[in-house]
């Protein structure tokens, strides 16, 4: 018997493309490219750029198996119900097998055309945020973001990689900048805006930890980030230029963070301190970053020693 | 050509449903036709790169060639 019905529609492509997370993509693209740039050495252009596709595919197919994987706790929270999966506009499946193939290609592609150290970073960065991460540690412990952090910084340590072909105390120090960089920069954001994580269960620090704990905890990693944000200069890995500017906006980071880890909000507090900070720390990384790339070009135009 | 598509069993859809489903499908093919070009014009790319760059001497062999000059 034939009857008229309504098959659902394939998914757009630009649901595809939002399963990629494009805006977290582009912090990923300026961190790999600055690792890559400041690395000494020389890469063909044309395999540059081939590494930080790699890495930028790598990280939007880790973002597209997040979203498979989280698609029921996003259809609980207000930030992210509108994303394709919560909203209905793709099946998990797509979703999924999406996400695979991206991290497949991209960690081939950087194994065939970069070298095999990278692609295997690049490989267990992916394994890191889709599996560590967002499966094994977010929905456990509210060092959660921490935890996160570490994902969001591999891609200066895998740009490095791709230019030198291996693992030296720079690379490291760009990662665990990084990675220090995130606490304060996050637990900032989460002290003035309601989120929902507590409704779909994941421990945020601020609600399972308490405003007085997450301030503090600010402060400790804002104190910790300083050391590691000058050492590249302190090690010879970076000239004057980047040493004084580490200096300075790390000074300038930790006078905000300060102001943040020492008080306590009252009702109807503006909270501009928290504001401030999390405003300062992207400008921060960007800034810090690209100093990185301005001391590697001083250096090689015999600007400095 | 009819206006029609024939899933599992005897299903079909009509008319506005098509012309939706055929437009997101257009739209999508074309994307990743794009993105196939562009992959087959970068590996392209690497290759010629790859040819062109001498891969790198092991480092005894080096040392010979170092000393022989």
């Amino acid at each position: 018997m034939k009857h008229a019905t309504t098959l659902p529609l394939p998914a757009d492509w630009r649901d595809f493309f939002a399963l990629t997370k494009p805006r977290v993509m582009t912090l990923v693209i300026f961190t790999g490219l600055c690792g890559m740039l400041a690395a000494p050495g020389t890469i063909h252009p044309v395999l540059a750029f081939t590494a930080i596709l790699c890495i930028a595919v790598g990280a939007g197919g880790s973002a597209a198996l997040n979203q498979w994987w989280e698609a029921d706790l996003d259809g609980g929270m207000k930030r992210t119900r509108n994303r394709p999966l919560p909203a209905g506009r793709m099946d998990r499946e797509s979703a999924r097998d999406f996400g695979f193939a991206l991290a497949g290609a991209s960690v081939m592609v950087m194994g065939v055309a970069i070298g095999w150290l990278a692609a295997a970073i690049l490989a267990f960065s992916i394994f890191y945020y889709a599996w560590i991460y967002t499966v094994w540690l977010k929905p456990r412990t509210p060092q959660n973001i921490v935890i996160g952090g570490g994902a969001g910084a591999f891609p200066p340590l895998i740009g490095w990689v791709a230019v030198t072909g291996h693992i030296t105390l720079m690379p490291v120090l760009l990662f665990l900048i990084i990675f220090f960089w995130t606490p304060p920069h996050f637990w900032a954001l989460a002290l003035y805006v309601q989120t929902d994580y507590a409704k779909v269960g994941i421990p945020m620090m601020p609600v399972v930890a308490g405003e007085r704990s997450t301030r503090r905890q600010i402060l400790i990693y804002a104190v910790l980030l300083l050391p590691l944000a000058v050492a590249p200069a302190l090690i010879g890995g970076t000239g004057r230029i980047y040493g004084l500017s580490a200096l300075v906006l790390s000074l300038a980071f930790l006078a905000l963070a300060v102001r943040v880890g020492l008080r306590q909000s009252v009702p109807g507090d503006t909270m501009k301190p928290e504001k401030r900070l999390f405003a300062f720390s992207i400008l921060y990384l960007f800034a810090l970053f690209a100093m990185l790339v301005v001391d590697r070009f001083a250096t090689l135009q015999g600007w400095q020693a | 050509m009819t206006d029609e598509i024939r899933g599992e069993g005897t299903a079909q859809i009509q008319g506005t449903d098509l012309a939706a489903f055929r437009a997101r499908q257009k739209a999508r093919n074309r994307v990743l036709g794009v993105i196939l070009i562009a992959l087959a014009v970068l590996f392209f790319a690497i290759t010629i790169v790859k040819i062109a760059t001498p891969p790198p001497m092991p480092s005894a062999q080096a040392a010979g060639a170092e000393m022989a000059h």
